[in-house]
């Protein structure tokens, strides 16, 4: 298994209205996923929208793969 | 031009542009006095060179020979931030293997070099090979691909300084299956260093337009640019959190294969192609996990490699590719960080100009040994001969033994006597012949300076002697043997011509000749070599000729600049006759004696007899053979007073 870190510390709005903090964006085994300090996954009703802060510790080509490809999974 | 006026510039000839720049002495590809410069990059269209030499003793218990070549680049790669160059060394395929200390890049030695690991690697592929398999790339590494569409290159170092800027101009990813790599660099302990850029410092401009195409960027990922929204260089997260930084040599994105898809995100923005990305560091900070100490050395930055192909591999291309433009041609891969020495905290991604020391240069038939069991021996060789013969085999004019001997452009049978004449003095070839030639005016440009002529004979081109030689092809010292004697019976009235070469072309002067010196521990530069009889004065006129293309001995430089001296002083006037249809074998080079009646009013008539070498020999339709000879003086003995100089001491050399 390979996980690869994207995001950190990102607080996000999600397609429920909600806003979230300390959520990570992962890579597992080429599944994106965003998921939050208690270890939700922030999917369908609760799927990332928009980030308002983060750190983004992968590079700019990783990071635009990454949401590319969670907005892929979510559709 | 008017009047008294200046002449007017001439107008440029058109199509002339790849052979000026094989001109330039900027493409040059034998060092030249300036060794501390930039690499030389190949233009599309220039000529790949013949490297032609082999090292050899001279007879005087010295070695000799080999040439020094200052390659252009024509390929570079990176891979895991280890360089790859690929240079363009000759057509055919080099014998030498090369050699890490006869290697040196600007005035650095590849021996001894910061970097060990570099490797040399000849790659060559065979005219039949590339035929039958048009996509299989010579250069079989793995690192550099034939493809001009499949590269890797470095991005300049991301500096890990506040307000430091990078710009990247990116290459069109919908266009090529791509990846990047990320490298740490600086120096000692960097394990909690971390450079962040904020998102309002990120910027995104489409290349064919210059629109800022940044606002769409964000809105199409979804983040909403801040001063608190960062990109993070370096860190090493867990958890949720930045634990760490890596240490210098990190690279990140391992492995480099298999590639990414092509992606289409920059042209789903409003990108036209490639886009240029603009960022600034907002933030460095060595103690990004405060649980740690902070690192003990400097982060200097961050920097990419690029990967770039249109293929998913590119180590197996299409059959549709076509590498057939590398057949017959040796390339020179060099692997290894043969970079500008950095400055403090630099990665530069040039290089300075390589240069070569190669003992052997390409393989030929040598048809200076003669055919053995039918055919002939393969290998380098510094016979003038076999380089003539082989610029024939490239242009399909011959092949060998193959070639039935009259079916040959150049008359074969006496090839092996007139190599023994050059390596009795000396006279060999080694050096580099960069241009596309004319075969036939090349030859007999060279050939003087060999001391042969390259005539045309019976429907044969053949090399023949310009000075007497004897059996053992020597130069003939003793009394000369004329071929034919011409007397008054066989000139026709009134064709005889006698012309005094101009006093200008007579008088003393001293022989500069331009030879290159090649040694294995040292690169190899033109020299100079000055001759005069020791009677001239030092301060004559000078005459130079230049050898430095091919004389890499001096003693040869020496020999040729006597003979054009002894010469000079010597052989006084031309003679041009006719005489009725020369049925006989004769032929330029030949020498005759010529015996006329010189006829005085005083009747005190006398026999004039002088002895000439046939300069031409011209065969009219009307039966009449003109003969052209220059003057070619003998002693009372018949022996050649030009040669009696060559090896007198009359010479004072310096």
């Amino acid at each position: 298994m390979s996980e690869h870190i994207c995001g950190i510390q990102m607080s996000v709005t999600c397609a429920d209205g909600s806003k979230r903090d300390g959520v990570t964006l992962k890579v597992i085994d080429d599944v994106v996923l965003y998921e939050t300090a208690e270890g939700i996954r922030l999917t369908g009703n609760t799927k990332v929208l928009t980030t308002e802060a983060a750190l983004f510790p992968c590079t700019l080509e990783q990071l635009t793969a990454a949401i590319l490809k969670y907005r892929e999974q979510e559709q | 031009m008017n009047g008294f006026g200046a002449a007017e510039q001439p107008s440029s000839t058109p199509g002339r542009q790849a052979l000026r720049l094989d001109e330039d002495p900027a493409s040059s590809k034998a060092p030249l006095g300036d060794l501390n410069k930039s690499q030389r990059v190949a233009n599309a269209g220039e000529t790949v060179p013949i490297l032609f030499a082999k090292r050899a003793p001279n007879g005087l218990g010295a070695d000799v020979g080999g040439v020094w070549m200052q390659p252009p680049l024509v390929k570079t790669a990176s891979n895991e931030f280890v360089g790859s160059f690929v240079y363009a060394i000759s057509q055919g395929e080099i014998v030498s293997n090369p050699v890490k200390w006869f290697t040196w890049v600007g005035l650095r030695n590849l021996q001894h070099i910061e970097d060990q690991t570099i490797t040399l690697t000849h790659y060559y592929s065979t005219s039949a090979t590339l035929a039958a398999t048009p996509n299989a790339c010579p250069l079989t590494g793995g690192q550099v691909f034939c493809g001009i569409n499949t590269f890797s290159y470095l991005s300049e170092l991301f500096k890990a300084e506040v307000g430091a800027k990078s710009i990247q101009r990116l290459v069109d990813n919908s266009q090529y299956y791509n990846n990047s790599l990320l490298i740490t660099r600086g120096v000692g302990d960097t394990t909690n260093s971390v450079m962040f850029v904020a998102t309002s410092n990120y910027e995104v401009y489409d290349n064919g337009t210059g629109a800022d195409l940044t606002a769409a960027y964000f809105a199409a990922i979804g983040i909403t640019p801040s001063p608190t929204t960062y990109f993070v260089y370096n860190a090493i997260i867990s958890g949720g959190s930045i634990i760490g930084a890596h240490p210098v040599g990190y690279i990140q994105n391992l492995p480099i294969y298999p590639l990414n898809l092509p992606n289409f995100f920059y042209l789903s923005i409003g990108a036209t192609g490639s886009v240029t990305i603009t960022q600034e560091v907002s933030i460095v900070n060595n103690q990004a996990n405060p649980s740690n100490p902070p690192s003990t050395g400097t982060l200097y930055g961050m920097q990419y490699e690029y990967h770039l192909s249109e293929f998913a591999d590119p180590n197996s291309p299409p059959g549709t590719e076509d590498y057939t433009a590398f057949a017959d041609i040796t390339f020179l891969q060099v692997d290894g960080n043969i970079y500008d020495p950095p400055d403090a905290g630099s990665y530069p991604t040039t290089t300075q100009q390589l240069y070569i020391l190669y003992e052997e240069g390409v393989e030929v038939d040598l048809y200076s040994g003669g055919l053995v069991s039918g055919s002939y021996a393969k290998g380098a060789s510094n016979q003038f001969v076999d380089l003539i013969m082989y610029m024939f085999t490239i242009y399909k004019r011959i092949e060998g033994a193959a070639t039935a001997e009259i079916a040959a452009p150049v008359d074969t049978t006496n090839l092996v006597d007139i190599a023994a004449y050059c390596s009795n003095y000396n006279l060999y070839f080694n050096g580099i012949v960069p241009q596309s030639m004319n075969i036939v005016e090349y030859a007999s440009s060279i050939a003087p300076y060999f001391d042969l002529a390259f005539i045309s004979n019976g429907g044969q081109y053949q090399f023949a002697n310009i000075l007497p030689v004897d059996g053992s092809n020597q130069i003939e010292q003793g009394a000369l043997t004329a071929v034919a004697t011409f007397t008054e019976d066989e000139i026709l009235p009134g064709s005889f011509n006698k012309s005094y070469k101009s006093a200008d072309d007579r008088r003393d002067v001293i022989a500069v000749v331009v030879w290159r010196e090649v040694a294995p521990d040292k690169i190899g530069i033109q020299r100079t070599v000055s001759v005069r009889y020791t009677d001239v004065s030092i301060d004559a006129p000078i005459i130079q000729f230049d050898m430095s293309d091919f004389c890499t001995d001096v003693g040869h430089a020496q020999g040729y600049a006597t003979a054009e001296l002894a010469r000079r002083r010597h052989s006084t006037h031309s003679i041009s006759f006719s005489t009725p249809l020369l049925t006989t074998s004769l032929k330029p080079t030949d020498l005759i004696k010529v015996e006329r009646q010189r006829i005085s009013s005083r009747g005190d008539n006398r026999q004039e007899i002088e002895w000439y070498q046939i300069s031409s020999i011209k065969h009219n339709s009307d039966g009449v053979s003109v003969v052209d000879a220059d003057h070619f003086p003998v002693d009372n003995n018949d022996s050649s007073l030009i040669v009696a100089d060559l090896f007198n001491n009359v010479w004072t050399i310096s």
